[in-house]
């Protein structure tokens, strides 16, 4: 069947990265069979890539991380601190209980992991083909930073001064912030106690996690709830890695447990994390039509009807509009709201969807939204 | 999930690029697993994780299932060996099951070296 072939932007250029030339090919004819990608290099090991990503400047790469002279994650770090661009990792090792190799991918500066065709799935390429292009796509069109992880490591623990925060000038028709400097969140009319810190994030969102939950101290009191959308899989290598960097205590939600204070709990894949009251988990399967499990928005309203005002709502770096509405809740119950800027974000969506429905009450750098939290709980009774 | 086809000139391509993978890797690898199962060598044993590794992901998007299975569990079971014996031998047990995979592996994908 004839699908539209109108495609008014230009190919993007791709470069291919697998040791692999079966892997190569494959790849080559599943991306080209569309006029929206053109592979412009095929790299066969990891300095390879490197150097063809500075002299070809792809839109995207798509690159394997077990890769011979030079491994996947030091090519994705080298890549990031020289030349950033949006790199798709294809891997055979990133489900199940290699989804820490998943998560190290994130970490180094990858947008996006896609598991390799595993056995049964021979017959099916032509579906998968279509998945892969469907996540370079998404991919192609991601906002990249200098290299995330080197960025991480200056900015998590250490920081002292809060940066003065960016408001978009462009969305005029967005509700204004209530505070536009950040002194007055610190006399925040929330006197009541904050209970719960709600995170919602998607692409990008791993670093974005590390740096924000890396600010908070050990003796931090309020429980923090997590709802990173991620694949089926995914998830355990994430709380794993979570867990090791920061100072609190990071698991796994799940029905029957409660949101501890002192405890990042991280919403499982594949089901909606609803907060109840004294702050109980259910976990339960999504509505049909909802596209991202586990849903912010889900959890987020949740945490509106059971925590109220006793809340901190943030939006981190993802696309789309997942986690607007939610904040948007909880904002008109009371609880404080933040959404990451534009200039730190991997893609501005989500943020920009949720400021644009005034859920938004602070727009705040990455850096600078861990700091601020402590100093609203510092300015509590 | 439906998708468009892969050309027919790009999927007889990826054949003769498969065809030539299994001729290189193949041997590579039986040779290495004889190595393993005789010496225990590490060396030999990481050899063969590389050409189990490669394979198995090829094997699969060319619809070899089984060979695909074999190969990721020789892969698997080797990954998991090296990472505790060390500098060690290989254990014996580990290098007879590689092995064993291999074999299936070898008799799966002959037919390729012949294509």
């Amino acid at each position: 069947m004839a699908e539209p072939v109108s495609t008014p932007r230009e190919p993007v250029p791709l470069l291919l990265v697998d040791d692999s030339p079966v892997q190569r090919r494959f790849l080559r004819a599943a991306l080209e069979n569309s006029p929206e990608f053109s592979v412009i290099g095929e790299a066969r090991n990891g300095r390879e890539a490197v150097a063809m990503v500075e002299r070809l400047r792809p839109g995207a790469v798509l690159m394997d991380l077990d890769l011979p002279i030079m491994n996947g994650i030091e090519a994705i770090e080298r890549i990031m601190a020289r030349c950033p661009t949006p790199i798709v990792v294809y891997s055979a090792f990133v489900e199940g209980e290699n989804s820490t190799n998943a998560i190290d991918a994130l970490a180094a500066g990858a947008v996006d992991v896609v598991a390799k065709p595993e056995w049964g799935e021979g017959g099916q390429l032509d579906a998968y083909a279509e998945e892969l292009r469907r996540r370079m796509r998404v991919a192609s069109r991601v906002r990249v930073i200098t290299h995330p992880r080197g960025r991480l490591r200056t900015t998590s623990p250490g920081l002292s001064r809060v940066p003065s925060h960016v408001v978009r000038a462009d969305v005029a028709d967005a509700p204004a912030p209530v505070a536009t400097v950040l002194p007055p969140i610190a006399d925040a009319r929330h006197p009541g106690t904050v209970q719960l810190v709600a995170i919602g994030a998607s692409t990008g969102g791993p670093q974005a996690l590390a740096t924000l939950l890396g600010c908070f101290p050990a003796d931090f009191r309020p429980a923090v709830l997590v709802v990173q959308h991620m694949a089926e899989g995914f998830v355990p290598g994430l709380v794993s890695w979570l867990d090791q960097i920061c100072a609190l205590p990071v698991v796994m939600g799940g029905t029957g447990r409660r949101l501890s204070p002192g405890t990042v709990t991280v919403a499982p894949s594949g089901l909606n994390l609803l907060v109840r009251d004294h702050l109980r988990v259910v976990c339960e399967p999504a509505p049909e039509r909802q596209f991202h499990v586990p849903g912010i928005d889900a959890s987020f309203e949740s945490v509106a009807d059971a925590v109220g005002a006793e809340a901190i709502g943030v939006v981190l770096t993802g696309m789309g509009r997942d986690g607007a509405a939610g904040l948007k809740a909880m904002r008109d119950r009371g609880a404080i709201t933040i959404g990451q800027d534009e200039a730190t974000c991997a893609v501005y969506g989500m943020p920009q969807a949720a400021w644009a429905v005034g859920a938004v009450e602070h727009q705040l750098p990455l850096p600078a939204i861990g700091p601020a939290i402590l100093e609203m709980l510092r300015a509590q009774p | 999930m439906s998708g468009r086809a892969l050309p027919e000139r790009a999927v007889a391509a990826l054949r003769d690029a498969f065809a030539g993978e299994v001729a290189t890797r193949l041997p590579g690898m039986q040779s290495a697993a004889a190595e393993v199962l005789t010496t225990g060598a590490v060396s030999a044993a990481r050899t063969l994780v590389s050409h189990a590794h490669t394979l198995a992901s090829s094997a699969a998007v060319l619809g070899e299932a089984m060979a695909s299975r074999y190969a990721r569990h020789c892969e698997e079971l080797l990954v998991v060996a090296l990472a505790s014996c060390g500098t060690d031998v290989v254990p014996r047990d580990v290098a007879v099951g590689a092995a064993e995979d291999v074999e299936a592996v070898s008799m799966l994908l002959a037919p390729w070296l012949v294509a």
